[in-house]
């Protein structure tokens, strides 16, 4: 099994906007267990980044925290995309998909192309 | 866009409240590890190892938190904010030093906002105008009245004709006009002018429309454009009023616009029309008066790209061809050079250079206020040295110590700052109504953005620059030094600390002196230039002007002026038989009566001793006037020689002149000298037209603008009233109070005609005084600055040789341990002070001979470098020195040897 990465800066804020956008009102400890999971454990979150990157999307807009209680009844903050974050999401997905496209045109084999 | 500027008003709010915000985290991050431990807990983990591997994954609580605080604030506002807190702290703790601060920024920025705003309205932006800055003024050298010079009313015709050279060009005089129909009859300050007027200052109308030239040109005249104010008090501020008519000198005529606030050009206009001068001097007139002696102040608008030089020549070749067109008006003396200046410079006129000395007093203030804010701050340093030397030496950085003193300075520059600001803003209205009085310029002064961010940069820069330094030295000295137990008295460091406080106090002396000796020579020039007798005496003298309504119709001449006269005379013999009134006369224009460009219109005549083809070449051009006789003996203006006006001169004025025969006029002592140097002048016919004038009196020589200037040296000829001005001044001689000779002078008029209006009611010595206007508020500004530095300066050596005395102690108590007796202490501390003092008086007196040439615009009649003067203002700042040092001197007397020498 490849060593744990730390996930890259500015692709954490995607990456929580998809998950939220997919699952629903989340809290951070379950954020960081589903980019874990989707990443088949290659990546992980330590919280020094995760929660500043929560306080910017949500000083942005995109989403929105609230005291909630979870399904163990613990009591935690949960957050919710909003719909301006499902806009940025669209676009985030788009530009990256342009960038994820083109980097593989770099990186494919020699005259491939 | 709009999210990151959401995001980032969200971060300076979360610059506050951060402990709340904190708490919240707090909770986050504890359900965090809870979660995960409750995950591992199912995985088989026991309760507590799973919490602890739950806290180990999610890496280090501190690392999160001070990432997430980054996230959540602006980190240099939380700093700056925490900076802002302990600074407040500490300044609230010394708050003697605090309010010293305070209270010498507030006098200072006060100080400044005020002449800063007055220079704005009276040299920057006097008129709410587009590009005024390439409006010019144009006239010939009148040296009278230089500022408000005009041309003829052919030329300015002409250049309007040409328009090769201007934009726009347009020549005003004063149209008195009497207001009817609206209630009582009103008096309206109102502006004849020709049609371009408005386009010279390409002014935007509040309401309606201005006229044009074109308005000029199709005959429609007979319209008015009202001042804001005018509007507001005629109509009650109607919108609808365009299109309204009002009676003006029984006359109809249109309001057709109404001019934004503040503009009032020429000073205290009311209502501008084309109508009267347009008619008086139209193309249609004699000749004669269109090249009169009458010369109509003039300004014009220069074409983009065209300097004044080019438009000082284009208007000298127009003079020549003037001049070759029409020889018999162009003689040796006129053509006058023609000058041309920049609007500005001509509106600011005399009182540019006294503002200037007053810009230097103010520099030379705010120089003196620097210094002792610098020696308050240095004497607190002191005190905190050691404070600081504990923080640098536990690791406080020295950038952290300058930058709390930087905000200490900022918040001590905002405060003082502000605090000016609002003695200004309070005392502006009172100043600027005061000043009004004497200077009609100064009435609107008004604090703008323009003088706020100008008040604003000077109190930064002078609160930051000094400031910072004491705190630069406090931070660069030796925290070892300071730390060990003779720290405060250590040699090095007090040594250059003394010196800087030495020499502060030595350039706060300085300057205090200079100013001192400023407001001196202003306020002696002032007492001087009071004592300048006129020619004529003031005293119990009251003038009030009436306007009659113009002659109707086309007829301008002998009807009207025989009603006038006879009005004139019949209110004249009612006032000389009222008791109380000992003398009464008329005349055109009252001397000193001029207070800018609307009473500016010259009246010159040219007068030779010869008649004949060659006369006027050789003609001298006195003022003239038109007065009654009376109007001499209500002056007490000495009759030099023969019998003067008898009484019959008027009728033989209005009757005999206009048929060319001979009149009779008085002339002055000056005319006389000019004329008949070592001859009687009595009975002498004067050119240069037959049948000339005889010459029936000499009078004495009256100052007429200026108690300081020169005056007209071709002096003066006086004609005889003959009722051909609309609007005369009426003289009183009485020992009545003003109120009281005010109401006996309405009563007789009103019963005399009861739609005349009686206006500008002033008792001669206030006219005169005004004419000392702008030397007064300078002396009274100058008096205040040089009062404030003086305070500044001896606050300041009071500080400075307390502090140098507390730091001496030491020394002092062992010399009394050795035997010295109190007195000898007494006589130490004194002694540096006055060393103190005297370097100051010193270097004081240097820089004032070196600069006091600068005073030329205030000074009259004074020895701005007079020997006694200036001992006397080094006397006086010297012993207030002494006086200051005295508590200092005593409590070093009084001191307790063995405490002294115990302590430490």
């Amino acid at each position: 099994m490849a060593a744990k990465r730390e996930v890259q800066q500015g692709t954490l804020s995607l990456m929580i906007l998809r998950t939220l956008d997919v699952l629903g009102p989340l809290h951070g400890f379950g954020i960081g267990g589903r980019i874990e999971e989707t990443s088949r454990g290659r990546f992980s979150v330590n919280y020094g980044t995760l929660y500043p990157v929560l306080l910017k999307l949500e000083q942005e807009g995109f989403i929105k925290g609230a005291w909630g209680t979870s399904v163990n009844n613990r009591r935690a903050k949960f957050y919710t995309i909003t719909r301006a974050g499902k806009r940025q999401l669209a676009r985030e997905m788009r530009a990256w998909e342009e960038t994820s496209t083109i980097m593989s045109w770099f990186l494919a084999p020699e005259g491939s192309t | 866009m709009m999210s990151a500027l959401r995001a980032f008003v969200t971060r300076v709010l979360g610059t506050f409240g951060g402990a709340r915000r904190d708490g919240e985290l707090e909770r986050e991050l504890e359900a965090h590890v809870t979660l995960a431990a409750d995950e591992y807990v199912r995985r088989g983990l026991s309760a507590a190892d799973a919490r602890r591997q739950a806290i180990i994954d999610s890496g280090g609580i501190e690392h999160a938190k001070e990432a997430y605080r980054d996230q959540r604030s602006i980190r240099w506002m939380e700093t700056l904010r925490r900076d802002v807190r302990t600074s407040a702290r500490s300044l609230r703790r010394d708050w003697m030093f605090t309010g010293a601060v305070l209270a010498t920024l507030m006098l200072t920025t006060g100080a400044t906002t005020m002449i800063l705003s007055a220079i704005e309205s009276v040299v920057l932006r006097p008129l709410p105008v587009a590009r005024l800055d390439r409006i010019i003024t144009i006239g010939h050298g009148v040296p009278e009245l230089a500022a408000h010079a005009g041309m003829q009313a052919a030329e300015v015709f002409d250049l309007e004709k040409r328009n090769d050279l201007f934009d726009a060009v347009a020549g005003f005089r004063p149209a008195d006009l009497n207001l009817t129909g609206a209630g009582t009859p009103q008096h309206i300050t109102a502006v004849a002018t020709t049609g371009q007027f408005f386009e010279v200052f390409d002014v935007r109308p509040y309401l309606g429309r201005l006229y044009t030239r074109a308005d000029v040109d199709r005959g429609t005249t007979s319209v008015v454009v009202m001042s804001y104010d005018l509007w507001r008090e005629v109509t009650g501020g109607d919108r609808r009023a365009i299109g309204r008519t009002f009676q003006l000198n029984d006359s109809s005529y249109t309001l057709i616009g109404v001019l934004p606030p503040r503009f009032a050009y020429p000073t205290g206009a009311e209502l501008w029309t084309p109508k009267t001068l347009n008619e008086y001097l139209d193309r249609n007139a004699k000749e004669v008066f269109r090249y009169g002696g009458e010369v109509i102040p003039t300004v014009a608008r220069l074409p983009d790209g065209v300097t004044l030089p080019q438009v000082q020549a284009s208007i000298e070749a127009a003079q020549r061809e003037w001049a070759a067109a029409k020889p018999e008006y162009y003689t040796r003396r006129n053509p006058r050079p023609i000058e041309t200046r920049e609007f500005t410079d001509a509106w600011s006129g005399e009182l540019r250079p006294i503002l200037v000395v007053l810009v230097g007093a103010v520099a030379l203030v705010v120089l003196i206020a620097c210094a002792n804010i610098a020696c308050l701050q240095l004497l607190r340093a002191a005190g905190r040295s050691r404070e600081i030397a504990i923080r640098i030496a536990l690791g406080g950085s020295r950038a952290d110590v300058l930058r709390e003193s930087a905000v200490e300075t900022l918040l001590l520059a905002i405060g003082g700052g502000g605090l000016g600001l609002l003695l200004a803003r309070g005392s502006l209205d009172i100043v600027s109504s005061a000043a009004a009085a004497r200077i009609s310029e100064l009435g609107n002064l008004r604090i703008d953005p323009f003088v706020l961010a100008c008040t604003a940069a000077v109190t930064t820069l002078a609160a930051l620059l000094f400031g910072l330094l004491p705190a630069l030295r406090a931070s660069n000295s030796d925290p070892r030094a300071a730390l060990s137990s003779a720290a405060s008295r250590s040699q090095s460091a007090s040594v250059a600390k003394g010196r800087f406080l030495r020499t502060a106090v030595v350039a706060q002396f300085a300057l205090a002196l200079a100013l001192l000796l400023s407001s001196a020579v202003a306020v002696r020039s002032l007492q001087r230039l009071l004592k300048v007798n006129p020619g004529f005496s003031a005293a119990n003298v009251l003038a009030a002007r009436l306007t009659l309504p113009a002659a109707r119709g086309s007829d301008t001449s002998l009807a009207w002026a025989t009603h006038a006269l006879a009005l004139h005379e019949r209110i004249l013999a009612r006032l000389r038989t009222t008791p109380g009134i000992e003398a009464a006369g008329e005349t055109d224009v009252i001397p000193f009566g001029y207070h800018g460009a609307l009473d500016a219109t010259i009246h010159r005549m040219a007068v030779t001793k010869d008649f004949g083809a060659d006369a006027m070449r050789q003609s001298l051009s006195p003022n003239y006037w038109y007065v009654d006789g009376g109007y001499f003996r209500t002056m007490e203006i000495p009759l030099l020689a023969g019998p003067g006006f008898t009484g019959h001169e008027q009728d033989d004025q209005v009757r005999v002149y206009p048929k060319r025969l001979q009149v009779d006029v008085v002339i002055d002592a000056q005319l006389a000298q000019r004329l008949f140097p070592g001859e009687n002048a009595i009975g002498k016919s004067i050119g240069p037209n037959a049948p000339g004038l005889r010459i029936v009196g000499v009078v004495g020589s009256v100052k007429k603008y200026n108690l300081g200037a020169v005056g007209n040296e071709d002096g003066a000829i006086y004609l005889a009233a003959a009722g051909t001005q609309s609007t005369v001044t009426i003289v009183l001689r009485t020992r009545l109070p003003t109120s009281a000779a005010t109401a006996l002078l309405r009563n007789v008029v009103a019963s005399e005609d009861p739609t005349l209006p009686v206006f500008d009611v002033q008792t001669l010595p206030s006219i005169v005084e005004r004419s000392t206007g702008s030397r007064q508020v300078a002396s009274w500004l100058l008096v205040a600055f040089a009062a404030l530095s003086f305070v500044l300066a001896v606050l300041g050596i009071y500080a400075v040789l307390s502090y140098a005395t507390s730091q001496r102690m030491k020394e002092l108590g062992i010399r009394m341990a050795l035997g010295a007796q109190p007195f000898d202490v007494v006589r130490v501390v004194l002694a540096s002070g006055a060393w103190l003092a005297g370097a100051g008086v010193f270097v004081g007196v240097g820089c004032y001979l070196a600069v006091s040439r600068a005073l030329a615009a205030i000074t009259y009649g004074v020895n701005q470098n007079d020997p006694t003067m200036i001992g006397a203002a080094a006397v006086v700042l010297g012993a207030s020195a002494m006086l200051a040092c005295l508590p200092a001197a005593v409590r070093a007397a009084r001191l307790d040897v063995v405490e002294t020498l115990r302590a430490d």
